[in-house]
């Protein structure tokens, strides 16, 4: 048995050079809580310090700036429900149809619990229309809360805009920024974005950390703490900070501002060859303009058979190819990726959909195996289903 | 491969697949579907001079539905017309050891055998 062929970067990536011993020499070297004032705890301190001032310094902010957080899940609760807690009653926050659940699903909570929610329609390419953010900028929300590249199709929305237009407006910009951040440069030093949900695990960190960049100066936002009891983080988020996860997280920061964010054109050459190897499959729709979604990702429908069977004959058959379908993949049931629903696609379409996502370990040759690998299932599949 | 799950060896290597352009050899066929699971399931029959019966599937489907879909067709295959065991829900689950989730597979696979049995007797 082969091992898998790994397309699935958007998912998770591997540990990049140099996290690991990172992680490794935090718990070993600085086992200290990094908020006691004693000599353990200052050692523990400067490895927070220092990977703060390492993803700081990816993102133009200043390290105080900086929330650690669980993961971006966690950071866009916080983000979402700290504005709602902090602006209470009559609160109303502007999103898009095709956010990630760790934005639809708060947003949806916070609905129940009388937040206003406005949801921006996309296009066929899964664009909004800057006159319909306008609009709903129009109506005076809290918050205005956009990724800044979508997680099933790579598809990027142009945040320095959209923060210029929320900015004028005089609007908080909240960007969940979990796909982007080490795949696409963003300044907040110069993009007027007033909170960002930041993730270590998609760009060569360890799972299990996060972080929500909250700007101190205009345009400030004001956030209620969705973890209390113990006052760290200046009360914005409670909890023992792990040392060895933001260590982690730091290394993989510095990685990505001379490894990752140079590697993206050669992400971009390896799709474009991806997508011609396996376009002969016929019957496929690409979701998203190839100009317009992050280097890594290819988002293809695939018409004339089941989601849930290409999926697992693509995952199972030999070589194996670890890809996603983005969401569940029953087209019967509803379960169909509301992404690509969005975007115009029927269930089936949506449901059959298949997400690669490139990064390390992968070269030409390996694409080429994974590209007539998918041609062949899709073969196989269609042929099954041809007389049903 | 998972190599000890009976669905996902039935489903990568289906024995008793048939693909369109072989159709036309069969001397009856019976389908069944389940909306509700986005699934269909033809199975293809033909009997030679002594009435054994040799059996085919085509499916559109989650894996399930093609592995239970090979499984009746296995099972129906070399038996008489005449004297014809259809299987029952029991059989396919134990034989696929299908998961609750998995029994419209089952049953498709099972109601498209007795669908083409009926047409092939006509």
């Amino acid at each position: 048995m082969s091992e898998p062929i790994y397309l699935d970067h958007a998912a998770t990536t591997p540990l990049a050079p140099g996290v690991a011993k990172a992680m490794y020499d935090a718990l070993t070297d600085a086992p200290g809580n990094p908020s006691s004032q004693h000599r353990a705890g200052r050692r523990a301190r400067a490895r927070v310090d220092e990977a703060a001032a390492a993803l700081a310094g990816l993102i133009g902010a200043q390290p105080r700036e900086l929330v650690w957080t669980s993961g971006a899940t966690e950071s866009s609760n916080l983000a979402l429900r700290g504005v709602a807690g902090f602006v209470g009653e009559g609160a109303r926050i502007v999103s898009v149809v095709t956010e990630h659940p760790a934005t639809r699903d708060t947003l949806a909570a916070l609905a129940k619990k009388g937040v206003t929610v406005d949801w921006l329609t996309v296009d066929e390419h899964g664009a909004i229309d800057l006159d319909d953010l306008a609009a709903a900028l129009a109506e005076g929300p809290d918050l205005v809360s956009i990724m800044q590249v979508n997680n099933e199709t790579g598809v990027i929305h142009d945040i320095p805009a959209i923060a210029e237009q929320c900015a004028s407006a005089g609007v908080a910009l909240h960007v969940d920024a979990a796909q982007s951040l080490g795949r696409l440069a963003i300044d907040v030093a110069t993009t007027p974005i007033a909170l960002m949900s930041l993730s270590a695990h998609k760009m060569g960190g360890p799972k299990g950390i996060g972080a929500l960049y909250v700007r101190r100066r205009a345009p400030r936002v004001g956030l209620a703490a969705q973890i209390v009891g113990g006052g760290q983080q200046r009360g914005l988020r409670a909890g023992t900070l792990p040392t060895h996860q933001i260590a982690g997280f730091g290394a993989a920061a510095r990685y990505a501002a001379r490894g990752s964010l140079p590697a993206q054109a050669g992400w971009a050459r390896l799709r474009e060859r991806l997508w011609r190897a396996i376009e002969p499959a016929g019957g496929l729709i690409r979701n998203g303009r190839a100009e317009n979604t992050a280097a890594p990702f290819l988002s293809v429908s695939v018409a004339g058979l089941h989601g849930a069977a290409l999926i697992a004959g693509l995952g199972e058959g030999e070589p194996a190819l670890a890809v996603s379908a983005g969401a569940a993949c029953s087209a019967a049931k509803g379960e169909s990726s509301h992404v690509v629903r969005a975007m115009g696609r029927s269930p089936r379409e949506a449901a059959a959909t298949v997400r690669f996502s490139l990064g390390p370990g992968l070269d030409d040759a390996a694409v080429d195996v994974a590209a007539q690998r998918f041609v062949d299932e899709v073969a196989r599949l269609r042929a099954l289903a041809a007389a049903a | 491969m998972r190599e000890t799950d009976p669905v996902m060896a039935r489903f990568l290597r289906p024995a008793y697949s048939v693909d369109a352009d072989g159709r036309g050899r069969w001397a009856a066929s019976g389908a069944a579907d389940t909306p509700g699971e986005d699934a269909r399931c033809r199975v293809f029959l033909a009997a030679d001079d002594a009435g054994r019966l040799q059996a085919g599937f085509a499916a559109f489907g989650p894996p399930a539905v093609i592995a239970a879909a090979d499984w009746v067709c296995e099972h129906a295959t070399g038996q008489t017309v005449e004297f014809l065991h259809t299987p029952t829900l029991a059989d396919v689950e134990k034989a696929l050891a299908l998961t609750p989730t998995q029994r419209y597979a089952g049953l498709v696979a099972i109601d498209a055998l007795a669908n083409a049995v009926i047409h092939l007797k006509q």
